[in-house]
């Protein structure tokens, strides 16, 4: 769809667009703890950010600040250019489909819906709220209490109840967290399908990997109130710059090594007496001891070994190997490095039997670097 | 053998039971059909005149509305002060908060003679004359620290995150007040004042104390004892009887249709 389109399809339905959402310096503290910390964080209009961490690391924090529930320590909020730090919440062109739901149990799933078109006087508010509870698939539970739901059921009550008011930026904390598999793709294409047509700015909070890098535009990971690091999904994917992002986000083989030389823009690393090569662009830190890393699926496993000039190269025995059906996993034992994680697609080969020498070997250009300090297990028993 | 004895123990205990409590309203019931003479002690054979005349004897009536009306006035004055307080009390932290929490429950547990000497005490220094207002007054102050204690449970039950949904749905503060809060307090603070009421009919010991030569229900009864409690007496305390069963009643029936409703629903 052309963009002269999608703005007539906007200004047709008569709704808000998205607007910029940026938050500048932003700490909140209890007491002496520190839930976010000096995070800033510019939101174009109409993307779809997601935010990626751990439990307790801040995400609920943050979106309780941006929605006004919560007054920051420090900092500031705008809002498609006003500052809204000061603004009470009802005030704020922000909806939030909570994380607890927080569905009114006095009320119908209906008057639920229609409670926000409500306050802000829409004469239409009772045929939208109906149209929002059948696009969740709920139009014939519409006089049911809450408490007669399910909790999927409920979760899709919340989400109706703030899409249908079309505000300018909206909050999703974890909202579908409760639904079978079969409904979230579902639910994850309709958010998708109305944040494009609409153009509203999403801010969505979720522990699903996958969701987060499927549906957003530009993916945020956060660990213990600040934020590790920020990108589009495929960019944070392929060069992680903290161990915690590589851990974290998918699993990676993280290795300690001493930076030995470089030449042509790739650095040469001894890890444990191997020369492990990557491109210096690729690497926060290119002096002294560093972390080299590489994913699972970057590497080739075989019986024999690759000789191809130019590969990075180590070999080891194998510890175990699992089969899933289409891959194969393997763990493999390499001298001096550890345990090195590996699969191979299921093509009527077997590279290798448990206990058997096996050579691994990639491009070095799949390779990262992160800095030495780190702990190679930072972000592993979060994710 | 043994399993049939036990089979049978808690129905009839429970029976008994039952018969205890209901035996003494029972009595009430079935002397107000009694053609009394000048006490109601003894069965004298039956009349419709006491439910006819209500009235008839002196002051019964008289009595029964100023309970009625004290009752009335105490009950909306201490469930809206009541309820403030209760407020107040879990959603505002202050200074000496544990203490006032201890402090409410004082007039509660203090004796009522107690408490009655102590307002009639104060009423005398404060110079005013004894009748209805200060019946009310000492009412409220019972009564109140009865609905901060009934509200208070309600209100810490009420999830916060509520109020935070409405106000994120743009109602302002007022707004969510009566469209959420207050909804959700209500069955709360209908209990607390129904109490309330009760409590305010029901007292005798610190009207006593504090109502000079005003009459309430209670009142009466109490010095018509010592003469002989008149039929009209019965004909009362069995249609409040007769009336908190037929609210009962009622609500059961509304609660069931509200139930076959919903199944319906479904
Ligand atoms: N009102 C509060 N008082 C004190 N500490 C709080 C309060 N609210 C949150 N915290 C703390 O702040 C931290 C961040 O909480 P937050 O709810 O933002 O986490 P989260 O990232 O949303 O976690 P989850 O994924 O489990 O929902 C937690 O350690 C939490 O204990
Ligand atoms: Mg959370």
């Amino acid at each position: 769809m052309d963009t002269e389109t999608q703005t007539t399809r906007r200004r047709a339905r008569g709704s808000s667009e998205g607007a910029d959402l940026e938050l500048t310096g932003i700490c909140k503290r209890f007491a002496e703890f520190i839930a976010v910390d000096q995070l800033d964080l510019v939101v174009p209009s109409g993307k779809f950010f997601a935010l990626l961490g751990p439990s307790g690391c801040g995400k609920s924090t943050t979106l309780r600040m941006i929605a006004g529930l919560e007054a920051p320590s420090e900092g500031s909020i705008s809002i498609g250019g006003q500052d809204v730090t000061e603004l009470p919440s009802h005030k704020r062109p922000v909806n939030t489909v909570f994380q607890s739901y927080a569905l009114f149990p006095h009320m119908s799933v209906l008057e639920n819906v229609a409670f926000g078109l409500k306050r802000k006087k829409d004469r239409e508010a009772m045929p939208k709220a109906k149209a929002a509870l059948e696009m969740v698939e709920l139009g014939h539970l519409a006089t049911r209490k809450p408490a007669q739901l399910s909790g999927g059921q409920q979760q899709r009550v919340a989400l109706a109840r703030a899409l249908v008011n079309r505000p300018q930026v909206l909050l999703l904390d974890e909202p579908l967290g409760a639904l079978d598999m079969k409904l979230r793709r579902q639910m994850q294409l309709e958010l998708k399908t109305i944040q494009t047509e609409v153009g509203l700015t999403f801010i969505h909070v979720t522990h699903d990997q996958e969701e987060a890098m499927t549906m957003a535009d530009v993916v945020a990971v956060m660990n213990e109130g600040r934020i590790e690091q920020l990108g589009p999904p495929r960019e944070l994917y392929e060069l992680p710059r903290t161990a915690f992002v590589a851990n974290f986000l998918g699993k990676s083989n993280l290795m300690r090594g001493t930076v030995s030389g470089q030449e042509d823009q790739l650095l040469s690393v001894d890890v444990a007496g191997n020369r492990i090569l990557l491109p210096a662009a690729r690497a926060v830190a290119t002096e002294g001891e560093i972390m080299v890393g590489i994913r699972p699926e970057k590497l080739q496993i075989s019986a024999t070994e690759d000789t191809t000039a130019g590969m990075n190269r180590l070999d080891g025995i194998v510890k175990d190997a699992s089969f899933t059906g289409t891959t194969t996993e393997y763990l493999i034992e390499v001298e001096g490095i550890g345990l090195i994680g590996t699969f191979a697609q299921n093509r009527g080969q077997q590279p290798g039997e448990m206990g058997q020498r096996v050579f691994l070997s990639w491009d070095p250009v799949h390779t990262f670097g992160l800095r030495g300090s780190e702990s190679e297990l930072a972000g592993v028993e979060e994710a | 053998m043994k399993q049939k004895l036990g089979r049978w123990i808690i129905p009839v205990l429970g029976g008994l039971a039952f018969v205890y409590l209901l035996v003494p309203i029972a009595y009430i019931f079935v002397y107000s059909f009694n053609d009394a003479g000048r006490t109601n002690l003894e069965w004298r054979g039956f009349t419709w005149s006491n439910w006819q005349n209500p009235c008839g004897a002196p002051a019964v009536c008289e009595s029964l509305v100023n309970s009625l009306q004290i009752g009335l006035l105490a009950t909306v004055i201490a469930t809206a002060l009541g309820t403030c307080v209760a407020l107040g009390l879990v959603r505002y932290k202050f200074r000496f908060r544990n203490a006032t929490d201890i402090l409410i429950i004082l007039p509660l547990a203090t004796p009522e003679v107690v408490l009655g000497a102590a307002l009639l005490a104060q009423f005398l220094n404060l110079g005013w004359e004894l009748g209805f207002t200060t019946i009310v007054i000492s009412h409220v102050v019972f009564c109140m620290a009865f609905v901060i204690v009934t509200v208070r449970a309600r209100v810490s039950a009420l999830d916060p995150r509520l109020e935070e949904a409405a106000a994120d749905l743009y109602a302002n503060p007022r707004t969510t007040f009566w469209k959420v809060t207050f909804p959700l307090l209500l069955p709360g603070i209908i209990a607390a004042a129904m109490l309330s009421f009760a409590m305010s009919f029901d007292d005798f010991i610190i009207t006593n104390f504090n109502s000079g030569n005003v009459q309430t229900f209670p009142k009466f009864i109490y010095v018509a004892a010592t003469r002989g409690i008149p039929a009209q007496a019965n004909v009362i305390g069995s249609a409040m009887f007769l009336l908190a069963l037929l609210v009962v009643i009622i609500a059961q029936i509304m609660s069931y249709r509200k139930r076959k409703a919903l199944e319906k629903a479904q």
